[in-house]
């Protein structure tokens, strides 16, 4: 049970109601069962739908900590919105922080009204890859749109997650937590949206 | 008025007490409507420019080019504006008219004739007057009769020309029909109600009332549900009466001044001088009307309407010619006094009129 | 069976604090629990009250936290375990009964009032700490410092509660209230189950001079169990050079703080978990070995200050002692504490320097974030009641044109206060605050003030508070409009139910609950009532013209139709919804974007490069209130089920 790093810090970012939490603790209690000390921080209440979110997830043999991450000491981001990437790499990035970012943007209220303008997806991209040790791209909305469940990006991004083997876990621990956590009804389409996502992986 | 668009008639007109309640910024778009004879905005427009601006008589308006686009003519002062002619007129058919009942007839003309297919009118809900699209001849009647508070008429014509109507005839008061003006003289810009106009009336107005406060005044002193119409005898009456389903009631007209909008006092025109003609009533005659023949278009037709047999034009006379220009050269030199007044310190000291100087000399005398 | 209920002791899981807290409750043998939700508290009686079959115990929502400390504290006196949860405005609401309780004592079933506080406010209309009450109003307080301990702090506080028959309260704050980490489980009691009032018992605090003695007596009992208390505890050298003294969440940023900076061998961290009574002797032996002493707590300096007294009891003895906290501007007096705050202000006090990571790197990535991460500001979701209530008011106002205006309380639609709710919300205090200063303004007439007069408040606002104030209203006939929109839950905090739903927390349905009308409440103190639908912009906005015509007296406006996030849970959406891209004029002259820079629904989005609004289908929920208020009827709205 050792760790390279100790804590191992994974931030999960997006946009509320995009089902950030939910991976969170997929995430996190697959960890709890293989018996690491996990702490989670999540930023709720007003952080509503439409709102920034971050679940902030540590990896440690040192006890009870922060359930905040210190500044700059993210150590891999898992983004399901590609705005939110480079938002909370600015405050918890480094050189040598890892990302993983859905592509579809959800526009803010402010630029729905004009107010202020969202950025080319490519520059957005560049950005993130120019200040990563490196990052990887998954058009995860456009994936869960063909089955008609947007909110199955999550999984699909944890999926994509899931293939760069960050963690000491194999694909059969996530089947399992998802087998344990997801409801019946929707078990099929959320294993085979966990499967496309480390596809799009491996594809790249 | 720095930025010359929907904000300027926003702040400088409407949020400044300066609107005249026409209605030509009305039903253009979702943010401005009349409620109660009150122009209101629901929200603020950003945009750099906007129709509002280009046909609001409260912005800036170029007399010179105005009156060479309508008339022909130069604008010169001259109390009566540009005409051809002037007679004294009236209806030559049957029914019952307010005096000569020549707007009614001249409307019904023209859709008989089909030089229009729509008329824009002005009608009453009890005692607010409303804006009216009338398509049949035979609604034309119910909307006859002078209106003492301000209308937001030119609502009706910018929702016609959305539904489609191509050959609108409006019956305008001289702010209404100053608007019209610049609509028809607005080139090359989207959805141009003025691009469907085919025919204005205009009639003359002195002042026009606030709907609001008119109507506060009146219910503390009697069952607004009773009232029929309103009328101001001629001087030296100085009265306003009121006629209702119980009778007659007269009120001092000082007390019916203070109500007067506050635009009126900014208004040079009396007699609707951008029309292509302007009815008003005849001094001394409750019968006839004075009618001021301006634009070719508008010769043209009169003319036909008389061999129609439809009006009867007759002489007007001398005595009642002079008074009627004296109290139009004393409203322009009121009002320009008054703007000047407001304005002389600001950027543009004549405010929303802009006209030659020795114009505007002239009629300050 | 649920995770948290399992009998597994020694099994580990991963719980939010909130779920801990359940489980020890739990653990305890609980049998009656009560709360009015509230961030970050509201999980508490949500996952009790879905174990409530189960366990055979009793949940509810109540009305406001007075009520909710009150109902628990009945059946303490009958002899159950009871919990109150609420958030820090909670606790002002329950002071009176607290205030009471404490002289007059409770049990034979032990009481714990759990208060999570709010720090930096993040969703709340204040920071208050709510740990004052407990030296305010004498009663017994424990801090859980993470995860673990909020499960056995909770278990301990019944415990303790029912040894010395006093109300227990056990203090959370956000970052352990919905954290998450390990929780190892316990064995789980049974609990008394047999509820009896002893009618030999007299319930009273007089006279009030002895009662109050025996509260002190019982608080210098207390004291001596926390000076041996295991739940305080010390890691770090024996002489540190600097001791950390910490308690709640900021333990957990203290022990970061330690470990970024290596600091494992000169600090020393001393974690109180019991601090009122003030384990003062502990504290003072403590400071002995050391000649620095650095306070880190949030949010008040309620610890601090007791540390300074502790100091000065016992500074013969303990010699030289510098302070750093946020008395000395050390550490920030508002807003919430995080890893770096406490990193940052250790190093300070260490003479350290401290960069978290190459500084040109956030520099540049900074400098980015601002062009190329736009904010998102707080705003209603897609399909939100409240928007179409306030687009509806908004526009029935401007017809009136005497400057009307709004003054309400705390809910979702607190957002009318900023241009996201068209900004005609004009005051926020606590809840039922609108419909208390209306019915002040609402008498203002003889002073000459015409404006109309609303207030607005929500459908569990109404019950909570609003009540009182238009009783007075009716009484006093005073004129304005109340609004009340009604969505039919709690929604800012998740969605519970109150008084006015057809089920409770319990999830009961039927003839087990009553679900309380508002319009029958309102109509029995002689007010007008009249029922609306929001999302029927002309009828809605002619009917608040209407009622603001009206002098006389209350009127009252039910703006009823469910919150966007119920009918989605139910995929209950209404419409589908489109744009016309022929018809949309977009920013031309006769629309300039009405829908999307105007009425500002997250679910339309302005497309730049084609110049048309365009449907998120992401986002949109399917209201179709949009395609009403489009001046071309470019939006169209299809509907999904038949009607």
């Amino acid at each position: 049970m050792k760790l390279e790093k100790d804590p191992l810090n994974i931030i999960i970012a997006g946009v509320g109601g995009q089902g950030n939490i939910m991976a969170s603790l997929l995430l996190g209690r697959l960890l709890v069962a293989k018996g690491y000390q996990v702490i989670i921080g999540e930023t709720y209440g007003a952080s509503q739908r439409g709102g920034s979110v971050m679940s902030h997830i540590r990896v440690t043999n040192k006890g009870e900590v922060s359930p905040i991450i210190p500044k700059g000491k993210a150590d891999f981001i898992i983004a399901l919105e590609p705005a939110e990437a480079l938002r909370v790499m600015s405050e918890y990035g480094n050189p040598d922080v890892r990302v993983i970012s859905n592509t579809r943007p959800i526009y803010p209220v402010d630029v729905i009204t004009g107010a202020l303008e969202y950025p080319d997806i490519d520059d957005l991209k560049e950005i993130i890859e120019k200040n990563s040790k490196e990052a990887k791209f998954i058009d995860a909305t456009e994936m869960a749109l063909k089955v008609k469940t947007p909110i199955l990006a999550n999984i699909i991004m944890l999926g994509a997650f899931s293939a760069w083997h960050a963690l000491p876990l194999e694909y059969s621990d996530f089947e399992e937590a998802i087998r344990e956590q997801v409801p019946e009804k929707h078990l099929v389409k959320n294993i085979e949206a966990f499967k496309e996502g480390v596809k799009a992986v491996a594809a790249h | 008025m720095s930025t010359p668009g929907p904000q300027t008639v926003m702040n400088a007109v409407i949020r400044a007490d300066l609107c005249t309640g026409c209605g030509a910024c009305v039903d253009l778009c979702p943010y401005v409507v009349s409620f109660r004879g009150r122009t209101v905005i629901f929200d603020d427009c950003d945009r750099e420019e906007g129709r509002c601006y280009l046909f609001c008589p409260r912005t800036v308006v170029d007399l010179d080019d105005i009156s060479h686009k309508t008339t022909g003519d130069a604008y010169s002062g001259s109390p009566l504006g540009s005409y051809r002619k002037i007679y004294r007129s009236k209806s030559a058919e049957e029914g019952t008219y307010q005096a000569g009942g020549t707007v009614t007839s001249l409307i019904r003309f023209l859709m008989d004739t089909g030089e229009i297919d729509t008329a824009v009118l002005t009608g009453s809900e009890g005692i607010l007057p409303v804006a009216q699209v009338v398509t049949h001849a035979d609604g034309v009647a119910n909307a006859a009769g002078s209106k003492y508070s301000a209308a937001p008429t030119l609502s009706a014509l910018n929702r016609a020309a959305k539904d489609g109507a191509k050959k609108i005839g409006v019956v305008a008061t001289p702010c209404q029909a100053m608007a019209a003006a610049k609509m028809k003289a607005t080139d090359g810009v989207d959805r141009n109600p003025g691009d469907h106009i085919s025919f204005v009336v205009g009639l003359f107005c002195t002042w026009a009332l606030d709907y609001e406060k008119l109507f506060d005044y009146l219910s503390e002193r009697l069952d607004i549900s009773t009232i029929t119409g309103f009328d101001i005898p001629p001087p030296p009456a100085e009265v306003f009466e009121v006629y209702t389903t119980g009778g007659t009631q007269s009120f001092p007209l000082s007390e019916i001044r203070p109500m007067v909008k506050n635009s009126c006092d900014e208004c040079l025109d009396m007699t609707a001088e951008f029309a292509d003609v302007s009815v008003g009533m005849l001094e001394g005659d409750p019968s006839y009307n004075t009618l001021i023949v301006r634009t070719q278009r508008g010769y043209d037709v009169v003319n036909q309407a008389a061999e129609k047999g439809v009006l009867i034009l007759d002489e007007m006379p001398e005595k009642t010619l002079e008074h009627l220009t004296g109290a139009a050269m004393n409203k322009k030199k009121r009002a320009l006094q008054r703007i000047h007044e407001r304005c002389k310190d600001t950027d543009s000291e004549w405010g929303y009129i802009n006209a030659p100087k020795d114009v505007i000399e002239k009629i300050m005398g | 069976m649920s995770y948290l209920s399992k009998d597994a002791p020694g099994e580990v899981h991963l719980l939010m604090g909130n779920e801990a807290i359940v489980r020890g409750a739990i653990e305890a043998g609980v049998a009656f629990a009560s709360a009015y939700p509230g961030n970050p508290s509201s999980e508490i009686i949500t996952e009790l009250g879905k174990l409530s079959g189960e366990l055979g115990i009793y949940v509810e929502w109540s009305t406001n936290e007075k009520v909710a400390i009150e109902a628990a504290a009945g059946a303490s006196y009958a002899g159950l375990r009871s919990l109150c949860a609420m958030k820090q405005n909670g606790i002002n609401v329950a002071s009176d009964f607290l205030s009471n309780a404490v002289l007059t004592g409770v049990g034979p079933g032990g009481l714990v009032l759990i208060v999570a506080d709010d720090p930096g406010g993040i969703s709340s209309s204040n920071e208050e700490d709510s740990r004052y009450f407990s030296r305010l109003l004498e009663i017994p307080l424990l801090e859980p410092a993470g995860f673990q301990e909020a499960k056995d702090m909770t278990k301990f506080a019944f415990e303790l509660s029912e040894e010395m028959g006093l109300i227990v309260m056990v203090r959370s704050v956000t970052r352990v209230s919905h954290g998450r980490s390990n929780v190892v489980y316990d064995t789980i009691q049974q609990g008394n189950k047999t509820a009896h009032f002893d009618t030999n018992r007299s319930i009273m605090a007089f006279p009030v001079g002895y009662t109050h003695t025996l509260l002190h007596n019982k608080l210098d009992t207390i004291k001596e169990k926390f000076e041996e208390s295991d739940f305080n505890t010390y890691e770090g050298p024996k002489k540190p050079e600097l001791l950390m003294i910490t308690c709640g969440a900021a333990h957990l940023y203290a022990r970061e703080a330690v470990d970024l900076l290596g600091l494992e061998k000169k600090v020393g961290i001393l974690k109180v978990a019991t601090t009122y009574p003030f384990p003062d002797e502990l504290i003072a032996r403590h400071m002995k070995n050391t000649e620095k002493v650095m306070v880190t707590e949030e949010i008040i300096p309620f610890l601090e200050s007791a540390v300074k007294e502790a100091y000065a009891t016992h500074a013969g003895d303990i010699g030289n002692v510098v302070f750093f906290g946020k008395t000395t501007g050390t550490l920030p007096r508002e807003n919430e504490l995080n890893p770096d705050i406490v990193t940052n202000a250790l190093a300070q006090v260490m003479g350290m320097e401290y960069t978290p990571t190459d500084p040109g790197y956030m520099a540049e990535v900074v400098s980015k974030s601002l062009t190329h991460a736009p904010y998102r500001s707080l705003t209603f979701c897609a399909g939100c009641p409240h928007r179409a209530s306030y687009w509806d008011i908004k526009r029935a106002l401007k017809l009136d044109g005497r400057d009307g205006f709004l003054v309400g309380d705390i809910g979702c639609y607190t957002i009318g206060l900023g241009p996201q709710g068209y900004g005609i919300l004009r005051s926020v205090h606590a809840m039922g605050s609108g419909s208390g200063l209306a019915t002040g303004l609402g008498q203002l007439n003889k002073f000459g003030m015409d404006q109309p007069v609303l207030a607005v408040c929500g459908d569990s606002t109404f019950f909570h508070s609003v009540v009182p104030s238009l009783v007075n209203a009716a009484h006093q006939k005073s004129n304005f409009t109340m609004v009340v929109l009604d969505n039919s839950a709690t929604a800012m905090t998740g969605a519970q139910p109150h008084s006015g739903s057809k089920t409770d927390a319990m999830g009961r349905i039927g003839d087990d609950v009553e679900a309380l009308s508002i319009e029958k409440i309102c109509e029995s103190l002689g007010a007008k009532v009249r029922i609306l639908d929001p999302f029927d912009v002309p009828g809605t906005t002619q009917a608040v013209y209407e009622t603001i015509q009206d002098e006389d007296g209350i009127k009252v406006l039910i703006m009823r139709q469910e919150c966007c996030l119920y009918r989605l849970k139910q995929d209950d959406q209404r419409f589908t919804v489109r744009v016309d891209e022929e018809k949309c004029l977009g920013d031309e002259c006769g629309c300039n974007r009405l829908c999307t820079r105007v009425f500002k629904c997250p679910g339309i989005f302005w497309d730049r490069e084609h110049k048309v609004a365009r449907i998120d289908e992401v986002i949109c929920t399917g209201c179709g209130v949009c395609a009403d208020i489009c001046p071309e009827g470019a939006i169209t709205k299809e509907a999904i089920h038949e009607a």
